[in-house]
């Protein structure tokens, strides 16, 4: 009998079990931003949530979108180990979908915290033309992670109230999981484009 | 996404606005009351130029959050016609905590300067004398400015500066 020889990509299928490990679980977020304790914005891919006072404001659409990532990736790591098990040209495209979710999704997560960072200078521009003797003292934004501050004045009939909101912004171990991930799957897209090279006729 | 449209009933609005009703119910504004309870004399030497009372004022939380008061002091200016004089202040105690939809007392340490017990020695103290011995009796209008509260809700800090307005302050002592 002739068996097929059997090609391997040792990095994809690393690659897809640290894809599998990131899906797992689909709450935990991968980046939070805080202000004070009265709100608080978890985001993943997977699933983004904004509490304000204890209850989620998030619109109904965003657990739908999230869904359809985190399935994306779940069909992404079993393509990525589909592929990671043959040697054939049509393997990198598999190995490719996996990698093109993980790095879409990473990259949106960290393109929005920088967006959060930049729209900070015309909110406070909005917080001021919101009259009602509201004024911005201080506004920093952190860039995804380190901590900021919102200070306003409102002025009163008798006197002034100053409130000071913290704000703080942290990527947690999912973030570096994901970025792991992304790292095994492009290493594991590199090989398998050396793995898949098409065999020259003699 | 279809799927998700059609649960909220095929509308656009209701699947991509914000769910804001039960936080909006939470964020209403609700009014901090303060609330005067009572004035009493801790020491009184305006010979020696010291005046030290306490003063306790309730405070209500109408919140659903913890209200921590970290802060509370103010100035007492005289107000009588012409005066004006700062007399002294008046600082919290310590901090105190006020839980959701509760009340609690604050506790100020009222102490005057003393050119302060010096101006309300000179002119706004009375003497009697009666069958017990003498009775000094401290009578005047007091202006609570400069006020300052610092509150903490949720980690978010919240300063309050202003004028309190005006309160009687009046003490009797009988000393033999």
């Amino acid at each position: 009998m002739n068996f097929p020889s059997l090609k391997v990509n040792p990095m994809g299928l690393v690659a897809a079990g640290l894809l599998v490990a990131l899906a797992a679980e689909r709450d935990p977020p991968w980046w939070r931003l805080s202000a004070g304790g009265l709100a608080a914005l978890n985001l993943s891919p997977f699933k983004a949530t904004l509490l304000v006072a204890g209850g989620d404001v998030m619109p109904p659409i965003v657990e739908w979108l999230t869904l359809g990532a985190w399935l994306s990736v779940l069909v992404g790591a079993a393509l990525m180990a589909v592929g990671s098990l043959s040697g054939r040209p049509w393997s990198k495209s598999l190995v490719s979908f996996g990698l093109s979710k993980i790095a879409w999704e990473l990259g949106a997560l960290v393109a929005l915290g920088a967006l959060i960072f930049l729209a900070a200078g015309p909110s406070a521009a909005f917080l001021r033309q919101l009259g009602h003797g509201v004024e911005v003292l201080e506004l920093r934004t952190p860039l995804l992670v380190g901590e900021g501050l919102l200070k306003l004045r409102v002025a009163q009939q008798v006197g002034e109230v100053t409130v000071t909101i913290p704000i703080i912004a942290s990527l947690t171990d999912r973030f570096y999981l994901a970025v792991a991930s992304l790292a095994a799957c492009s290493a594991a897209r590199a090989y398998q484009g050396r793995l898949a090279k098409p065999s020259r006729a003699p | 996404m279809v799927y998700g449209l059609q649960l909220h009933g095929m509308s656009p609005h209701a699947y991509i606005s914000p769910r804001l009703e039960g936080a909006l119910e939470v964020l209403q504004p609700r009014v901090v009351e303060l609330g005067f309870q009572g004035l009493s004399l801790v020491e009184a030497d305006l010979g020696g130029g010291v005046l030290k009372a306490e003063l306790t004022l309730s405070i209500s939380n109408p919140t659903p959050f913890t209200l921590r008061v970290e802060g509370f002091r103010f100035s007492l200016f005289c107000a009588s016609q012409g005066h004006g004089q700062q007399l002294g202040e008046a600082t919290l105690k310590g901090v105190v905590e006020v839980p959701p939809q509760g009340s609690r007392t604050l506790t100020l340490t009222t102490s005057l300067t003393p050119e302060g017990v010096s101006h309300v020695a000179s002119h706004h103290t009375s003497y009697r004398v009666e069958e017990g011995g003498v009775r000094m009796i401290i009578d005047f209008p007091a202006r609570l400015g400069d006020a300052c509260v610092k509150v903490s809700v949720e980690g978010i800090a919240v300063e309050l500066r202003g004028e309190l307005g005006t309160m009687p302050i009046r003490f009797e002592v009988t000393r033999p």
